[in-house]
């Protein structure tokens, strides 16, 4: 991971940090790209939050025979059942996903236009000092 | 808001020996005098976008109550007040029709206090400095030409003292043969509408009044945008909301991260302020101003959050499904 550049993100060492996984020199360059990167650190929280979720949830005792099924010989009939059983579910998500409404979208606002929208109806102090910075083509990129 | 200056000069001259009177709103002044004043010069811009200092110069035309700024876009206010941008790559866009609805800003005597004394010459002419002080911070300091009130040079303090931006001539002639710059023709017409806040699908969104005074003066929208416009007297505030999720990783490597009340935002300075962007609920919040940052933060802070709708039964199963069919891509 090279998170010199600005486009790279963390990834999989978030969870590795969190882990305890990561050699100090990787763990120091994680938190120096944290500080920095917003989406990142997202991520990092939700990750954190998912861990609790998962370590929250009460442990379970397998069904009573899970292990002797387990040990049955393979037998071609059981299969063919499972995979027939796999791809109608698969068959059933694909029309879910497809007919259900879809995800909120995605938000990038245009904050150039936003600026302009804003300069050009402030109307506190003087129409120069006020619109002279609209004069400056914004170079931010959000 | 002239008589809150004066109650708030007042107050100030019992505590600043250099005060003196003000007879109105040092802003008023500048904006009769550019009304009346005909000059050219050159105007420039300087802001601060964390440790790096940015500058800009723009040359201004202005006769009978027309201006013309020159930079890397044109900026003009016609002599119908109307306000027009146009880009190096476009015509131009008219943003802000002659008449629309919005009320005064708040008594800014309520929020700051204002005293006069003589300042350094701006552009070679003499000024006299207001400075306006949110308690014993100085926010603003605005320097007036003595002899004809023009606004020569404004700066911006942030809450440490240091200056942030800035505003100014570097040089100015005045020229009562000036020439008025021309109107635009043929501009597009982008300027918003006014709506008015009860008619917004979350009306509870755009609350009369945000904290540290600042007061909704104008509900506007524009391409389906809705513009909520705060003032505090002194600095204008714009509240844009949009549904979704914030695309995080498209807010660039500008910028730094900073908290929105329990929020994680991201800000970026632009030449005339700064801009937050954070996610609330299902809602994501742009708000451009011209106040210092830790004017916007309180402000922004004080929006509400709105409630994210639980998903439907369709949705969760949706979700489900999504989890399900993931290895399967």
């Amino acid at each position: 991971m090279n998170l010199a550049a600005p486009d790279d993100h963390a990834g999989d060492s978030l969870s590795a940090l969190l882990d305890g996984e990561l050699s100090p020199a990787e763990e120091s360059a994680v938190q120096a790209h944290l500080v920095t990167c917003m989406a990142c650190r997202h991520e990092m929280e939700t990750i954190g939050v998912a861990r609790q979720w998962i370590r929250a949830l009460p442990p379970v005792e397998p069904p009573f025979g899970l292990y002797e099924r387990m040990l049955v010989p393979y037998r071609p009939g059981r299969r063919r059942v499972a995979m027939a059983f796999l791809g109608a579910a698969a068959a059933v998500a694909a029309v879910l996903v497809s007919v259900a409404p879809a995800p909120p979208p995605a938000v990038d606002p245009n904050v150039a236009t936003l600026i302009e929208a804003h300069a050009t109806s402030a109307a506190e102090g003087d129409a120069l000092t006020n619109l002279a910075p609209a004069g400056v083509p914004v170079s931010i990129n959000p | 808001m002239v008589a809150g200056l004066v109650a708030g000069l007042l107050t100030a001259s019992v505590a600043t020996t250099s005060a003196v009177a003000l007879v109105d709103d040092p802003f008023d002044r500048a904006r009769r005098a550019a009304a009346q004043v005909s000059f050219t010069g050159t105007v420039e811009v300087r802001w601060l976008d964390g440790v790096t200092e940015h500058h800009e110069q723009l040359t201004v035309q202005s006769a009978e109550g027309s201006l013309l700024l020159k930079g890397g876009n044109q900026v003009m206010v016609s002599a119908k007040a109307e306000r027009l941008v146009q880009h190096p790559d476009g015509g131009w866009n008219l943003l802000w029709p002659p008449a629309l609805d919005r009320v005064d800003g708040p008594d800014p005597g309520l929020k700051y206090q204002v005293s006069e004394h003589a300042g350094s010459p701006v552009a070679g002419r003499p000024t006299t400095v207001v400075d306006i002080r949110q308690g014993s911070l100085l926010r603003e300091q605005v320097f007036l030409d003595q002899e004809t009130d023009l606004l020569l040079e404004r700066r911006q303090f942030d809450e440490h003292g240091t200056p942030t931006r800035a505003v100014g001539f570097t040089s100015l002639v005045i020229d009562p043969a000036t020439a008025v710059p021309p109107s635009p023709v043929g501009s597009a017409d982008k300027a918003p509408e006014a709506v008015s806040a009860a008619s917004l699908s979350s009306p509870a969104m755009a609350p009369a009044r945000l904290a540290d005074g600042y007061t909704r003066v104008g509900v506007f929208r524009r391409d389906g945008v809705v513009q909520v416009l705060y003032s505090d007297g002194i600095y204008e505030l714009s509240v844009f909301e949009r549904r979704g999720e914030l695309d995080r990783h498209e807010l660039g490597s500008t910028g730094g991260p900073v908290s929105v009340g329990k929020a994680a935002g991201w800000r970026y300075a632009w030449p005339g302020g700064h801009v937050v962007l954070w996610q609330a609920g299902p809602t994501v919040f742009t708000v451009v101003s011209d106040a210092p940052l830790d004017q916007v933060l309180t402000a922004a802070g004080d929006l509400p959050v709105p409630e994210k709708r639980k998903p439907s039964v369709m949705e969760r199963l949706r979700s489900v499904a999504r989890t399900l069919i993931q290895p399967l891509e």
